[in-house]
């Protein structure tokens, strides 16, 4: 950038930076007077202090405060809306005007507006430490943690581990439950409510079911029983912390009371959600489309139609028979309750809900869905996505190809000669096969990069933005490694083949007729003499 | 395809059009003339005619959508393209101001490295279309 307009735009953000304590200043006095006197035109003038505030806070580096008054903001619309303001309301406006100014601080570079745009990415944090008695498996842990990308650590005990964590707080830790007594267990489990909480997985030593709930006490996401299958943990470490925190939950807020409606999105708002309030309940198909949250909240008495209907149509619709749904009513009849349940509802809240409740509700609901939802879609020999769900991410990308005109390549690979593996060495080492591949496919290919287990022996990957010609260099790098990998059964070494074929997106193609084509450059493949790949 | 050159800026805050001056100017090279809020539009209107306008959705007195509508009565303003910049970005929003004609809406807070960019984008489709 001219160097002539950066020391301009430096000037103005000086000038904003000196004349924002005023304006919060203006903002404060202004709800002082609507507090002594209330009267609809002053209460206008301050709502559109604080929506001013949101846009130019943003622009001048301090997009904190800018996103802190977006939601006094929208909370000020709701109560002009209503034209009353009662105490509650009062209240929680003047708490908002009081913690405004402990947002007035600039960001970081780093965070500021305009460089966040630029290409530079913060490094990401691939720490994950390790706390596991048995050498060979601390050994084992750290090799598989390591090949799929991570930094793994191995602590020796806690005083170690907590130095650490304060000198660099990591992406998971793995703890074994032989470390856990009461003290660490309340200290860890403090560490999960922070703001940013560490996923904690732990190694229990047998099926017992006392050490399980030490690990829960700690807050442990997932326990894994000695013997330890390391894929299972690799999985689990790529499933839990590869999708970035900043994603957040979408939760759609049926009402037909826009205040309340409102108010119910801007409590999940502030609680790192995205919620958005929906008042006409006809409208909830457009809206699940374009939106697609990832939960309902719903009021039962709505003029058009009621909750119970509403729930009742999108359980018949199977793409919708999955999404929670959380009902919301004044109802205090057990009875009706249950009825509300039976027709697909996840949970029953009552008016009026205390916002830690309705956090919590939401929280759990998501949480669970989200276990289940895993299950749902991914294999569980490879915790690859199953069939179904590479077909669902395939057809997504090819309209995001399609609208962004961004190249994808889609590929399609066979083990070759498998059902000899399978007869000659056996079944149990077929699936050592098939999850060493799944491995490698795992390790290597991109974070945007989809990996399924099509079939049997059959793999699909789905590489957005890859051209034919690099999505063949990537493959090609992938069969090679296979290749070399060295097999052991019985003191019999052999090892394996994978053929692949590739087809790339264009502007005919459908999720058939790219499949199809892909599939016929595999057959070229196997039909060329194996181990290759061809498009 | 006809060259953006002149644009007609309506915003009430100074902070906001101060550095929108920068970008659009600076780094866009546009000519543009500024106005604090919708009734100096009009009054603008009727001695400079833009290659497009740029109207912050909420101004006092008067605010974007009104403005645009008052220009339309304006032969010459009958069907210059506009673009829309607000702090309120919902998606039914933003279909709301399409609807009145705006060929974008741009959301507050904006960056001022993007702003030129944004707005030749949405010119260059619009005389794509």
């Amino acid at each position: 950038m001219d160097t002539k307009v950066q020391k301009k735009i430096e000037a103005l953000h000086r000038l904003y930076s000196k004349n924002l304590p005023a304006k919060l200043q203006s903002i404060e006095k202004l709800w002082q007077e609507i507090q002594q006197h209330w009267d609809l035109p002053s209460f206008q003038v301050f709502h559109r202090e604080v929506h001013s505030l949101c846009g130019s806070a943003g622009t001048y580096g301090y997009m904190n405060l800018s996103k802190f008054a977006r939601q006094m903001e929208q909370y000020l619309k709701a109560v002009l809306q209503k034209e009353v303001m009662d105490s509650t309301s009062q209240k929680k406006i003047s708490t908002f005007v009081s913690q405004l100014k402990t947002y007035a601080i600039p960001d970081t570079a780093k965070e500021t507006l305009y460089l966040e745009t630029s290409t530079s990415e913060s490094p990401e944090n691939k720490y994950v430490y390790i706390m596991e008695s048995e050498a060979a498996l601390s050994q084992q842990l750290l090799e598989n943690i390591k090949a799929i990308g991570y930094k793994p650590y191995l602590m020796q005990d806690w005083p170690t581990l907590k130095m650490a964590i304060q000198e660099h707080s990591p992406l998971a830790l793995i703890i074994d439950t032989d470390y856990l007594d009461k003290s660490h267990i309340a200290w860890i489990s403090e560490l999960q409510k922070e703001t940013s909480p560490i996923p904690l997985f732990c190694i229990v030593p047998t099926g017992e079911l006392l050490p399980r709930i030490d690990a829960i006490r700690a807050g442990s996401q997932a326990c894994f029983q000695k013997p330890i299958n390391i894929s299972d943990i690799t999985q689990i470490l790529h499933y839990k912390c590869s999708t970035t925190p900043s994603e957040s939950y979408r939760i759609l807020i049926i009402d037909d009371s826009e205040p309340l409606a409102t108010y119910y999105a801007l409590i999940l708002n502030q609680a790192g959600m995205t919620a958005r309030p929906l008042t006409q309940p006809l409208e909830v198909f457009n809206e699940l489309e374009s939106f697609q949250p990832n939960l309902i909240v719903m009021d039962i008495y709505m003029p058009e139609c009621s909750g119970y209907e509403l729930a009742t149509v999108l359980r018949q619709e199977s793409r919708y028979t999955k999404i929670p749904i959380i009902f919301l009513s004044t109802e205090e009849d057990k009875d009706k309750k249950l009825y509300g349940i039976s027709l697909g509802g996840d949970d029953f809240l009552t008016k009026p809900v205390s916002p830690q409740h309705l956090i919590s509700a939401v929280k759990s609901r998501i949480n669970r869905a989200n276990v289940l939802n895993y299950f749902m879609t991914t294999d569980s020999l490879t915790g690859l996505l199953n069939h179904s769900s590479i077909l669902k991410q395939l057809d997504l990308h090819l309209a995001q190809s399609r609208q962004a005109r961004l190249p994808l390549t889609f590929v399609m690979i066979d083990i070759d000669n498998f059902k000899k593996i399978n007869d000659t060495y056996g079944h149990p080492m077929g699936d050592q096969v098939i999850k060493k591949l799944s491995t490698i496919f795992l390790e290597r290919v991109r974070s945007q990069d989809f990996v399924g287990r099509y079939g049997g022996e059959e793999f699909a990957l789905i590489l957005p933005h890859a051209s034919l010609q690099d999505a063949k260099i990537l493959v090609d790098e992938l069969r090679n490694q296979f290749s070399q990998h060295v097999f052991i059964v019985d003191g019999v070494h052999f090892s394996v083949t994978f053929s692949a074929g590739l087809a790339g997106f264009d502007e005919t193609k459908t999720v058939q007729s790219i499949i199809k084509q892909a599939d016929e450059a595999l057959y070229q493949a196997k039909q060329k003499g194996r181990n290759r790949v061809e498009f | 395809m006809k060259e953006l050159k002149t644009i007609l800026y309506a915003e009430d805050e100074n902070d906001i059009r101060e550095i929108a001056q920068i970008a659009l100017e600076d780094i866009g090279g546009f000519t543009v003339q500024y106005c604090a809020d919708g009734l100096k539009v009009l009054e603008v209107a009727k001695g400079f005619t833009p290659d497009l306008l740029l109207l912050d959705i909420m101004m006092p007195e008067m605010d974007g959508p009104t403005t645009l509508r008052e220009l339309r009565k304006i032969e010459k303003f009958s069907s210059i393209p506009v673009i829309f910049m607000t702090a309120k970005i919902q998606s039914n929003e933003v279909a709301e101001y399409k609807a009145l004609g705006a060929i974008e809406v741009i959301a507050k807070p904006f960056d001022p490295l993007t702003l030129a960019g944004s707005i030749q984008k949405a010119w260059m489709q619009y005389c794509g279309h």
